[in-house]
């Protein structure tokens, strides 16, 4: 991101029509970079940073439901976080979105799931594999 | 589901496999010492000495284990049975499989020149090689390389970055030319100068010893060591020996599949069609050679969908970083967009009117735009 720019606190909500459709603005939620976008009517809220080398998502691209990086082309699921397509692998973290008044909200989510490298680890030591 | 190669397709593949709750036995076998690392950057940030060795593993060794991969390093492939379907190490042990992946990559070129099979003439392309290289410069003051090439250039840059005294001898008159035209090459070839690095440009090499590198004008060049950036070739010997269909890499259709039943191949090893139009192309990057294990693991869970991603590389020399997507091996004379000396531009590389490829410097967005457009 720019200098001038300045990062907006996604906690305390930002306007609606700052995040036109097809858009997509990185803020923070307490001292964590999130990255809110809004594909086909529906939010979106991920880490702004690619898990690859640390991209800034936000200078990449929104493609269907994906959002690329613009260093090195990984591609991720907003919908999931998944980590689609090389060289990321991990996927990237969610947050939970929401619009109400005309003001957009982020936050940590509520149900909180472990990240997937996790939940497979305990998995494979559960003897599931 | 046995695979072969610890590199980007190799952990890729495996990666996916599991991600996606493949619960068939998997065994990987690597003829790498280490375990599936970060490979670009053993020519970029990790041998300029601004990397930390904890960065480049791609995952920690723990997590082989906790996903049920034996992984198996130091270990050749010796023979392929893909009639038997079974895979046989050097120690003699034979391995079933249902699925097998090739994903051996690629070997830097040693031409037979006088002298560059001594010690001190170091090649590129494992950790292990940039570790030796490290080590070479911490005792030395002076090395010459070899290639002007994406990794003769980039260890040129990151030998600078730990202050020794670098040249670069090359027979082209500008590095990286029949790549990427020669508008970038002259800019490259000026950021590497800018650096300190001396080209000897236009120049063969007849032989290295006694720390002297001769060139094929009657000069030569004083050096502690030499490194080798000349190229590499696919390891496809097993392949070779197996009877599979080969033609300078391991010939496989659209999905990846090589011509007998059960095995893949991928990355720098597989010759697969261009989506464009059906050539055989072979590629040499590293998102690429993930994308194809990737598309492997797919395909061996029931995917059925052709190998379509346009290829993508980066290079990074000094002060500037080159995004190249798309694939053109022969081009028009390209046009430079922007201005490659204000790090703000886009060369496109067109045949008969269509684009093939796009390189940028600091316009990443436009680089990922032209990477839809060129999407099957």
């Amino acid at each position: 991101m720019s200098e001038e720019t300045r990062v907006p606190d996604l906690a305390g909500g930002i306007p609606s029509t700052d995040l036109p459709e097809g858009t997509m603005i990185a803020g923070t939620v307490g001292d964590e970079e999130v990255l809110i976008a809004r594909v086909g009517g529906r939010l979106f809220a991920v880490a702004a940073l690619c898990t690859h080398y640390h991209g800034p998502l936000v200078d990449g691209l929104l493609v269907g439901e994906t959002v690329r990086c613009p260093w090195h082309h990984a591609h991720f699921c907003l919908r999931t976080g998944e980590a689609l397509a090389a060289p990321a692998t991990d996927p990237l973290k969610r947050w939970a979105i929401s619009e109400a008044g005309g003001v957009i909200a982020s936050a940590k989510r509520s149900t909180r799931r472990l990240p997937r490298r996790a939940a497979r680890r305990q998995a494979s030591r559960a003897g599931w594999w | 589901m046995v695979v072969i190669g610890g590199g980007a397709a190799g952990f890729a593949a495996v990666e996916m496999l599991r991600r996606k709750g493949f619960d068939g036995s998997v065994t990987m076998l690597s003829a790498d010492a280490d375990a599936p690392y970060d490979r670009p950057n053993c020519s970029k940030d990790y041998l300029a000495g601004d990397a930390q060795p904890e960065w480049m593993p791609m995952r920690d060794a723990s997590w082989y284990a906790d996903h049920d991969i034996d992984l198996r390093l130091g270990t050749d492939a010796a023979a392929l049975d893909p009639v038997a379907k079974s895979v046989t190490l050097g120690n003699g042990e034979s391995l079933d499989y249902d699925a097998l992946l090739i994903a051996t990559g690629a070997e830097p070129i040693r031409p037979p020149i006088a002298g560059f099979d001594r010690p001190d003439a170091y090649v590129l392309r494992s950790l292990r090689d940039a570790d030796a290289i490290i080590a070479a410069a911490g005792q030395a003051k002076c090395v010459a390389v070899v290639g002007a090439s994406f990794i003769g250039l980039e260890t040129a840059a990151a030998l600078r970055t730990r202050g020794l005294e670098v040249h670069v001898a090359a027979p082209e008159a500008i590095p990286l030319a029949r790549v990427m035209g020669d508008d970038i090459g002259r800019w490259v070839r000026g950021l590497h100068g800018q650096a300190g690095v001396v080209f000897h440009l236009g120049h063969g090499v007849t032989g290295w010893s006694d720390g002297r590198l001769a060139l094929d004008d009657g000069t030569a060049i004083d050096a502690d060591f030499l490194v080798l950036g000349m190229g590499v070739r696919p390891r496809v010997a097993l392949a070779e020996a197996a009877g599979l269909a080969v033609d300078r890499g391991i010939m496989v259709d659209a999905q990846l599949r090589a011509s007998a039943p059960g095995i893949y191949a991928a990355g720098d090893v597989a010759r697969f069609p261009d989506p464009h139009n059906g050539q055989p192309i072979r590629i040499e990057h590293w998102v690429h050679a993930g994308r194809q294990g990737q598309h492997v693991a797919r395909a061996i869970l029931g995917d059925a969908a052709p190998f379509t991603d346009p290829p993508y590389f980066w290079s990074v020399h000094p002060g500037a970083e080159i995004r190249y997507i798309g694939h053109a091996e022969a081009f028009d004379p390209p046009h430079v967009g922007g201005s490659l000396a204000h790090h703000d531009a886009e060369v496109a590389f067109a045949s008969g009117g269509r684009l093939l490829a796009l390189a940028t410097v600091g316009r990443d967005r436009r680089s990922l735009k032209i990477g839809v457009e060129l999407t099957v």
